[in-house]
C-alpha cells in the first residue's frame, strides 16, 4: 500500500515538474523581459565606462569628433569622451536650423544639387599633423567642400570636378595640405557627355584621379592636375607621410574591368591593386604643361609619362589603405579575406628601381607582390580600415567578424580583439591618421545597431561606439546613435581649434550691412527693391514695408548683436525663406513679390520679447 | 553684474574721462540693450559732462597742492584741502545723482515696467535677475589716500605749531 502511494506520489511530482518546466519555458523564453542590454551584443564594464566617459555638466570634452553624415549631406560634431552631439554643420544639404541653403549665398553654393553623399572628412595638416584650420569633405556627385574651423561653416563647395565620376575616393589630404586628392569610383567615358556602350567598358571607360590644390592662406580649393587611369573602381586613399611623403595611395577594385552583377563579376581575381601615385612628380609634370586636354582640363596619362603611377597587388577588393605614422608601411586588406597586408615603402621603392614588375595595366607597371610586402597580419574576417596609436599600435576594423583587432607594427600579431555592435565599417582613433597619433580613444563606426536603443521603428540609426585604447586591453565605453550615415571621421584634440564666438563688426564687409536702426530702410531701382534690415533684441527694423507685386525684392538682414549666442532669424511666411543670423552676420534673401500681406518674424529664439519680434511685408497689387 | 545668463558677468568701469565696458566694450552695449527693455536711456559718454571737466579739475587741484608746497604755508594748504573736499563731495553727489536719474527717468512706454531705482554706488543690490556689485577702483582709493594725507598733514602741522595745546595729552592726563 505504502509503496503504491510512493509510486503515485512520484508520478504526480514528475508530471507536475514537467508541467512547470513547460510553463516556465513558454513563459520566459519567447518574451524575455527587456534588459539593460536591449539588443544584446558587446558589453562593457559599467563602472569603468561611466568613469571614462562622464563629463560633468559645464565641463568640456577632450576631443572634437567630426563625423561624416553620409547621404544626410551633413557633418556632425560630437565631443569625446562624452559622445554628446554638439553641433551639425550642413554641407551638401539645406539645413533650416541654421538657415543654410535658404539665403542667396548658400543657395548659390549648393547649386542645383540639394543632396550629397558625404564620405571622408579630412582635417587640414601641417607637417602631417592636424593644424585645426579647415575640414574638407567629399560627396559622390564629384564635389569637395571646405569647412572653416574658425566658425564651423561651409565656405566652399568645389566641383563637380571635371572628368571625376562618383567621387568616393576623397577627400584625402597631403601632409602639408598641398592637395586634396579625389578619385572616380564609377569609371565612365570621358569627357562627361561622351557616349560609349557598356560593352566598351574595359577599353573606353576611364577612371580619373584628381588633385585639388589648397590655397595655403585661404584654403580655397582649385584644380591642380588629373591623371588618367584604367577603368577600375577607385575606392579610398591615404597620403604618404614622413618616409613616404610625396606619394598617394588609393585602393581599387573591379580590376577585372567587369560590368553587370559586380558582386560576382568584380570578385573573380584574387588580387586587386593599391595604386601608388608619385604626386610630386605628377605636379611637376603638370607644371611643365604635360598632359592632354580632356573635359577642358589637362590630364596626365601615366602610359605616356612613366614614373607617375605604380600598381601594388593587394588582397581581393580592398577597401581602405592606411599609411603608418612614420610613413614606412602601407596597410591594405582584401575586404573578403582574413589578413591585412603591410607593404614596406622602402621595398616599393626598391622594386620600382629594379623594375621588379609582375605585369602591367594600360602601360602602368604592376609591382611584384612578394617583393613589396613585409607581413600578412591575421587580424580576422573582413578587414577594412586601419588606424594608429602611439608606439606602433594599429587597429583594424573587421566588418564580417564585427570586431576591432589591435596589433603592433613590426610584431605583426594580434594583441587584442574587441567585439562591436555591429558590422563596423570605418573606425577613427584620436588623431589616428596623423604622424603623431594620441591613442586614448577610438570610435567604431558601425553599420548596424540592431535595436541597441529604444525602438524608433524600422529606420534604425547607425551606432558609433567609443572604445578605450589607453591600455592594451581595449574596452567598450559608450554607444552613441549617430544619424545616417557615418563613413569616416576625424578626432582632434580640442585645444587645436579656437573658433570665434561672434563675427566682429569690423570684419563685416557686406555691402548691404547696416549697423544702426537709423540706416535701415527700403530703396528702389526700377522693379528691384532692396530692404536693409537690422535684427537686434527684440525688433526687426523696419517693422513693416511695402513693395509692388512683381518687384524683385532683396532683404539684407544684419544681426547687429555682438553678444555670444544672440542669434536672430528671419522667417518670411509663404516664400520658403528662413534666414538665421549669427551675431555680426549679414545675409540676403531675394524673391519676387506676390500680392498680399506676409508676416515675417524672428525664428531663432533670442530674448524675453522674442515673440514680439515680427513684422509685415505688404505687397500692393499692380 | 551677474545673472544666470551672464556667468562671466557684465562689467562697466567708470573713469574720470570715460565709460569702459568689459569684453572689449561689448558689455556696455549689452547693458544698454538690456536696459532698453525697462525704458532706461543708453549709458552714453556724451551724457556725462563730468568726463569733460573732471580731468581738468584734478589737474587744478594738483596745482593748488603744488602751490601750497611751494609757498609752504598752512593758509595755501588749507585752501587746497577745502577745495579738494568740496570737489570730492560734489563728485560723489553728482555720480549718485546721475545713477538716480538713470534709474528713475524711465520711458513711460517701456516694455517692462519697473519701479524707479538707484543702482548701487557701493556694495551689492539685487535688480531683477541681476546681482549688481559696485565698488570703487584705484582712482577712488587714491582720492581717499589724498584725503588721508591731507588730514595727516593738517594734524602734523597742528602738532608742529608752537602755540598748540595738545588735547591728547590733556585727555590722558585727566
Amino acid at each position: 500500500m505504502k509503496r503504491q502511494w510512493n509510486a503515485r506520489l512520484r508520478m504526480w511530482l514528475a508530471l507536475g515538474a514537467g508541467v512547470l518546466l513547460v510553463i516556465g519555458y513558454s513563459a520566459c523564453s519567447p518574451s524575455a523581459p527587456p534588459s539593460s542590454r536591449g539588443g544584446g551584443g558587446a558589453t562593457s564594464d559599467v563602472a569603468v565606462a561611466a568613469m571614462r566617459t562622464y563629463v560633468a555638466p559645464g565641463d568640456l570634452d577632450e576631443y572634437y569628433f567630426f563625423l561624416s553624415g553620409g547621404h544626410s549631406g551633413n557633418v556632425y560634431v560630437y565631443g569625446i569622451p562624452s559622445m554628446r552631439h554638439i553641433s551639425t554643420i550642413p554641407v551638401f544639404t539645406p539645413y533650416p536650423a541654421t538657415g543654410y541653403g535658404f539665403d542667396d549665398d548658400s543657395k548659390a553654393m549648393l547649386g542645383n544639387l540639394t543632396w550629397g553623399d558625404a564620405h571622408h572628412p579630412a582635417l587640414s595638416e601641417t607637417g602631417g599633423d592636424y593644424d585645426g584650420r579647415w575640414l574638407f569633405i567629399n560627396e559622390m556627385n564629384g564635389r569637395v567642400a571646405r569647412i572653416d574651423l574658425r566658425d564651423f561653416k561651409t565656405k566652399q563647395i568645389y566641383g563637380p570636378v571635371p572628368n571625376i565620376s562618383g567621387n568616393h575616393g576623397s577627400s584625402f589630404i597631403t601632409p602639408n595640405s598641398e592637395y586634396v586628392m579625389v578619385a572616380s569610383r564609377f569609371s565612365i567615358p570621358i569627357p562627361k557627355g561622351t557616349y560609349q556602350p557598356i560593352d566598351k567598358y574595359a577599353t573606353d571607360y576611364k577612371g580619373v584621379i584628381a588633385a585639388l590644390s589648397v590655397d595655403p592662406n585661404s584654403g580655397e580649393l582649385d584644380l591642380g592636375f588629373e591623371i588618367l587611369m584604367p577603368p577600375f573602381d577607385y575606392d579610398i586613399g591615404d597620403a604618404g607621410k614622413v618616409a613616404s611623403d610625396g606619394w598617394m595611395f588609393f585602393t581599387s577594385y573591379n580590376t577585372e574591368r567587369a560590368t553587370g552583377k559586380l558582386e560576382v563579376t568584380a570578385s573573380q581575381r584574387d588580387r586587386d591593386y593599391i595604386v601608388a601615385v608619385d604626386w610630386k612628380a605628377a605636379a611637376a609634370a603638370a607644371a611643365q604643361g604635360q598632359g592632354d586636354t580632356i573635359g577642358g582640363v589637362k590630364v596626365l596619362d601615366p602610359a605616356k609619362i612613366p614614373g607617375l603611377v605604380y600598381l601594388m597587388p593587394c588582397g581581393k577588393s580592398p577597401h581602405g589603405v592606411d599609411v603608418s605614422p612614420d610613413g614606412k608601411y602601407i596597410i591594405g586588406s582584401g575586404k573578403l579575406q582574413g589578413v591585412t597586408t603591410a607593404f614596406n615603402f622602402e621595398k616599393v621603392q626598391t622594386a620600382i628601381r629594379n623594375k621588379d614588375f609582375e605585369g602591367e595595366e594600360d602601360g602602368i607597371p604592376v609591382l611584384t607582390y612578394e617583393s613589396i610586402k613585409d607581413a600578412e597580419v591575421e587580424v580576422g574576417l573582413g578587414p577594412l580600415h586601419t588606424q594608429f596609436g602611439p608606439d606602433g599600435m594599429a587597429y583594424t576594423s573587421l566588418f564580417i567578424d564585427s570586431a576591432i583587432a589591435s596589433w603592433r607594427i613590426g610584431e605583426w600579431k594580434v594583441i587584442d580583439k574587441v567585439p562591436v555592435s555591429y558590422a563596423v565599417g570605418h573606425l577613427a582613433a584620436a588623431e589616428g591618421d596623423t604622424v603623431d597619433p594620441d591613442g586614448n580613444y577610438l570610435v567604431s563606426l558601425n553599420k548596424l545597431s540592431h535595436g541597441r536603443h529604444l525602438n524608433v521603428g524600422p529606420s534604425q540609426p547607425e551606432s558609433s561606439q567609443l572604445i578605450d585604447i589607453g591600455e592594451e586591453k581595449m574596452k567598450l565605453l559608450y554607444d552613441a546613435f549617430t544619424e545616417p550615415e557615418p563613413h569616416y571621421a576625424q578626432i582632434i584634440k580640442a585645444d587645436k581649434i579656437n573658433p570665434i564666438e561672434v563675427y566682429p563688426k569690423e570684419e563685416n564687409k557686406h555691402p548691404l550691412a547696416v549697423w544702426d536702426v537709423k540706416d535701415t530702410g527700403v530703396t528702389r531701382n526700377g522693379n528691384r527693391v532692396t530692404v536693409k534690415m537690422v535684427a537686434v533684441r527684440s525688433t526687426l527694423t523696419p517693422t513693416s514695408f511695402e513693395v509692388q507685386e512683381g518687384d524683385i525684392v532683396t532683404i539684407a538682414v544684419t544681426n547687429i548683436e555682438q553678444t555670444t549666442d544672440e542669434l536672430h532669424g528671419l522667417g518670411l511666411l509663404d516664400y520658403n525663406i528662413n534666414l538665421v543670423l549669427d551675431p555680426g552676420e549679414t545675409k540676403t534673401a531675394t524673391f519676387t513679390a506676390k500680392k498680399g500681406v506676409f508676416p515675417y518674424y524672428c525664428t531663432n529664439f533670442c530674448s524675453a520679447l522674442h515673440q514680439e519680434m515680427q513684422g509685415y511685408l505688404i505687397v500692393k497689387p499692380r | 553684474m551677474f545673472a544666470p545668463q551672464y556667468p562671466e558677468a557684465l562689467r562697466l568701469d567708470i573713469y574720470d574721462h570715460a565709460l569702459v565696458g568689459g569684453n572689449g566694450g561689448q558689455d556696455l552695449t549689452e547693458i544698454n540693450i538690456l536696459n532698453h527693455y525697462i525704458g532706461m536711456r543708453d549709458l552714453a559718454v556724451e551724457d556725462f559732462t563730468e568726463f569733460k571737466w573732471i580731468p581738468f579739475a584734478l589737474g587744478a587741484l594738483a596745482l593748488l597742492f603744488v602751490r601750497a608746497v611751494v609757498f609752504g604755508t598752512l593758509k595755501e594748504f588749507v585752501d587746497a584741502a577745502v577745495v579738494f573736499f568740496y570737489f570730492g563731495a560734489f563728485a560723489l553727489w553728482s555720480f549718485g545723482y546721475k545713477l538716480y536719474r538713470y534709474g528713475h527717468d524711465l520711458a513711460p512706454n517701456a516694455a517692462v515696467k519697473v519701479e524707479g531705482f538707484t543702482p548701487p554706488m557701493f556694495g551689492h543690490k539685487a535688480i531683477a535677475n541681476f546681482d549688481v556689485y559696485s565698488y570703487p577702483r584705484a582712482g577712488t582709493y587714491l582720492m581717499l589716500a589724498v584725503a588721508g594725507l591731507i588730514v595727516m598733514a593738517l594734524v602734523l602741522a597742528w602738532r608742529g605749531h608752537p602755540d598748540r595745546s595738545d588735547p591728547l595729552v590733556e585727555v590722558s592726563a585727566a
